[in-house]
This record gives structure tokens, sequence and C-alpha cells, in this order.
């Protein structure tokens, strides 16, 4: 497929899938695949962001340049571990709003521009908007942080976790209304996309072009109760109508292959999901050389 | 003598999208007073909570009459991680587990339970052992002083705990020879490694299972509400009567991420495990 504004270079490779191998493993992988840029999951064991120093950082960093990889997001885990950037309690409030300083620093010392995040969720028996209050608070103290570290935060909605506090492109936008800075943008998933559901013409329009800044880029089975996230070309997803759209509105920041439940087969995974995204992304002005 | 009804244990991990107070009230409508406690974020994580917050839980629980009879501390969910290559990590994890035997010893629990750690899949595994191991005695030896329990998963996969298979815990009981260490008999672990609860109380020996799990399974949807999946559930309370299996069985159902089921209906999925047990289980005391 020829496009014309985006390119190859904006594909970037994922730990998501290695996250039962070491860091070592992971990198090593990721070089062989043959990409440079790179989408890095911080959870144990790769990158643990409650047990990481600067020095640490330092470590990891050239860990990274070694394999002549350049990280450009670090995406840590608020779904899981016990972080809620809306929760109710000062104690829990604060200690997540910490934990994603942490990840804010980490960006800047492997030099990646975003992190990438959900804001967190309500409780069943609580307010929605007193959570979503709770919510944009913390964005935009952790906003003000991104800004002077030289990171942009690109938000994430989603409806696979119940009581989510942003459930669609629209959710997303009025955050990034509200949080009003430059360190707070969004993203989108082309899984999440059909869960919510909308189409990526409804992400781009809903978010702005200028607002997305980053993509999860995926294949799934097409339906609103899986959360899938496949390698391209290997599920029911329309991929090529959705990066002909990106193409169009000159979307230009990366392309994540967000590959989950590939644990046992991670390296094999990413190596197709990263050539089916090169056979698909053959760029007009980079085939002629320019 | 059959598995009786006042072996029952609810459990508060479906409900961890709910406030607490939200969840001991659902719990206390079901009418089962023991309780397999998991400190969960929001219901009480140790890094957040204050002496107060302690105080506050103790006395909600005494006012609904629930007794904690397993104190469960989420090593396989959270960043936590004993057998962690990560010196920071894995030290962060044995502070954790200590606070969780400190807990468990204010909140009345017999029993603490976690996971022994788990090794990235490239790893020296022997050496991962070798880390875990150190920590469980440690915290064995702590929690002999404090009068508590120690229950690991015996998992079945490679992938969630070094604890893999009967053998290792065999192992892990010879090289720790402790009557506070024990494990937890799950049902879909058990599943998992193609065993029955009787060859799995034999072969670890009766004293040595401090807890069961209990909770039905099927493809690509872990530890759901006995009755929503493919196991033989009767056939299994069967064969842990045979054991003579006296302590508690715990609904330890988590529901999936895909969808996250339980997440919207906790109290429907705690009240069809507990009619399912309360069908199937003695009335006898």
């Amino acid at each position: 497929m020829k496009l014309k504004n985006l390119k190859r270079s904006q594909i970037a490779m994922s730990t998501f899938p290695y996250n039962r191998c070491s860091l070592d493993y992971t990198l090593d992988s990721l070089e062989r695949i043959g990409g440079k840029a790179f989408e890095f999951q911080a959870v144990d064991p790769l990158l643990s962001l409650e047990d990481i120093g600067y020095a640490d950082m330092r470590r990891i960093a050239k860990k990274i340049a070694d394999h002549n990889l350049q990280c450009i997001c670090v995406t840590p885990d608020v779904m899981n571990y016990p972080v809620n950037l809306a929760s109710g309690s000062l104690s829990t409030r604060r200690r997540s709003i910490q934990y994603l300083k942490t990840a804010i620093d980490c960006a800047n010392v492997f030099g990646a521009p975003f992190i990438q995040m959900h804001v967190g969720y309500s409780l069943i028996d609580e307010s929605p908007e007193e959570a979503w209050k709770r919510s944009a608070d913390s964005m935009r103290e952790l906003a003000e942080y991104a800004v002077s570290r030289d990171v942009v935060i690109t938000s994430e909605y989603s409806v696979f976790t119940w009581k989510s506090v942003l459930q669609s492109s629209r959710d997303l936008r009025r955050m990034i209304d509200e949080v009003n800075s430059p360190g707070y943008k969004g993203m989108t998933d082309t899984v999440v996309m059909v869960k919510i559901p909308e189409t990526i013409e409804d992400a781009v329009q809903n978010i702005g072009i200028e607002n997305l800044r980053h993509v999860h880029f995926t294949d799934g089975l097409g339906n609103a109760t899986s959360s899938l996230h496949m390698v391209p070309g290997e599920g029911k997803l329309p991929l090529e109508h959705i990066l002909q759209v990106l193409d169009e509105e000159g979307y230009c920041g990366y392309l994540s292959l967000e590959l989950q439940g590939a644990e046992d087969t991670a390296h094999e995974a990413m190596l197709k999901g990263y050539r089916w995204m090169c056979e698909h992304m053959e760029n007009e002005q980079e085939s002629r050389g320019e | 003598m059959g598995l009786r009804k006042t072996q029952i244990a609810l459990t508060n991990y479906p409900y961890h999208k709910c406030s607490l107070d939200f969840t001991l009230h659902s719990m206390e409508k079901l009418g089962i007073k023991t309780i397999e406690f998991v400190c969960c974020e929001p219901h009480f994580y140790f890094e957040d909570v204050t002496e107060a917050d302690t105080k506050e839980l103790m006395k909600k629980l005494e006012e609904k009459g629930f007794t904690i009879i397993c104190l469960t501390a989420p090593t396989m969910e959270y960043p936590m991680n004993l057998a962690s290559e990560n010196i920071m990590t894995r030290t962060k994890t044995v502070k954790y587990l200590v606070d969780a035997i400190q807990y468990a010893e204010k909140l009345h629990a017999p029993i603490v339970s976690f996971n022994m750690g788990q090794a990235p899949l490239d790893a020296d595994t022997e050496a991962a052992w070798t880390r875990a191991k150190e920590a469980v005695a440690y915290l064995v030896s702590v929690a002999e002083s404090f009068g508590v329990r120690i229950a690991l998963y015996v998992t079945g996969s490679r992938k969630s705990s070094l604890l893999d298979s009967v053998e290792k815990a065999k192992r892990l009981k010879k090289e720790i020879p402790s009557g506070s260490l024990g494990f937890v008999a799950d049902t879909v672990y058990l599943d998992k490694m193609a065993l029955e609860p009787e060859t799995f109380i034999r072969e670890l020996g009766l004293e040595n299972i401090f807890l069961v799990h209990f909770a039905d399974c099927k493809s690509g949807a872990l530890h759901l509400a006995p009755g929503e999946g493919n196991l033989d559930l009767e056939k299994c309370l069967k064969s842990f009567e045979r054991a003579g299996y006296e302590g508690y069985v715990s609904l330890n159902m988590r529901g999936s991420r895909d969808p996250y089921v339980y997440e919207e209906q906790p109290e429907r999925c705690m009240k069809n495990g507990l009619e399912w047990l309360l069908a199937h289980l003695s009335d006898g005391c």
C-alpha cells in the first residue's frame, strides 16, 4: 500500500509481549527484529517503577542505546497494579501521582518523547463525576511535571475495565480541553475502538489530529467483547483502512505494536507484526529514496 | 464425614472495583461470616493505610461479625516478586510480606497466603529458586514468631510461579521444614496440573494444606464461580473429603480479563458461588 505521509520510521515495536522475559532478552530480540523505535511497557521484570532510581534509569538507558534502539514511549501499568489517579483515597492518589512522575522521569532519561497511560477509574459505588474531577486534578499536576521534563502524556481511553474515567474518544477530548496543557494529549487503540464502539474517523474527529500523538496498532476479532491484541493481519480489523485514514489526516505520531497474549512466542509475534507493518507502510517518498 | 457449610469462606477479590464498605456490606448480606481478605487497593493496600485505617477496619469487621481466616497479599497481580533478580524489587517484596504477617496478627488472621515468586522465561530458574527460597525461609521465621502460618500457591504454570508442581512444593518443604509453611490447594491449578485433590494432599501431607481455593474454570477464563465453568467440582469435593481435609474452602473467584465479568457483578458472582457450595456441603458442625 502506497502512502503519502506515513513512513516506516513511524512503526514502533513494543515490549508488551515480553513481560515474562528479562530486559536483556527483550532488547536483544527487538534489535534482531530490525526496527529502532519501541514502546516500553513499565512492568516487572522489565521496568519496575516502584523500585527504580536515577542510577538504574541511566543503566537501562545505556542498555537501550547499546542495542541501537530508541524508546519512544514509556507505558506504566496502571490497570493491573495498585495505582489509581482518580482514587478517593488521598494517600493512594498521591502515591499514584508519584508513580507516574517516575514514569515521566524514565521517559526523560531514555530520551522518549511520550508516556502513555489511563487516567484512573471510579469505584462501582462512587460518583463518576467526582472521580473525573480527581482524575483531572491529577492530570493537571502530571502534565505540568511532564512539560518540565520535555515529555508529553498521551492518554488512553477504554471500556476494557469497567468505570474507566475515559470511556470514549469524546471523553478523552473533554479531558484534553479541561487539562489544557501542552504536556497532556491523547492516543487511540485499534482494538479499543471496536469496543467503544467507534471508527478511526470518529476517533480522529473527536480527539483532533493535532491532539492525537500515539496509536496502538494491533489486530483484533472485531467484536465488542474481545480485548485480544493480535498480530496485524491475523484478525479481522480493517487495518489498511485505518492506515489510509491516518495517512490522509497527516498523522505524525508512532504506530505501536501493542501485542498482548503472545508471551510464549514474543519474538516471533513481534517479528511478524513488524514485517506486516513494513509491508503495508510503503511510502511514496521513501520509495523514491527521498 | 463430608465437607461442611461451616468451612465456607467468602473473599473480597471480585469486589476490587468497589469500596471496602460496599464490599463488606455485600458479603454481610450473603450470611457467611468467614472471609479470606485480599489486601488489595482500594480495600487495604499496606502502602496507603494508617494505624487509624487498621483500627477502622477492625471495627467494621467486628461490627459485622466477620472473621478473617486468611490474609492474602496479592503478589501475582502486583509488581512483587520474591525471586526477582532486581535486588530493589526483592527487598521491597520481602518488606511487603513482613507487613502482611504483621497485619495478619493485628487482624487475627491465622494464615497469610502469597506467591513464591517467578522467573523470566529466559532466566536461570535454579538461581531464582535460591533467591525465593531464602526469602521464604526468612518470612517463615518471621511468621513463626508472630504465630502466623504461610500458605503458598502451587500454580502448575512456570509463567506464574516457581512453585509450579507438587514436586517443587515437596522440595521447598524439604528445604524449609517448618510447620508454619504450607500450601493452598487451588481447584483451578490442580486441574492445570492434572492432579486429583486427594493425590495433591497425599503427596504433600494433609497437615501441610492450609487452605483450599475453590473455583471453576473454562478455557480462557480462570477462577470462575462454581457451576460457571467445566470442572467436575462435585468429584473434586469428594476427593477433598476422602483426603480428610477439614480447613476452609475459600471462594477464590477472580473472573477473567476478557470480558471482566465479575468486576461488573461481584455480588452475583459471590452469591452464585456460595449457593453452589451451600447446595453441595453438609450442615454438620
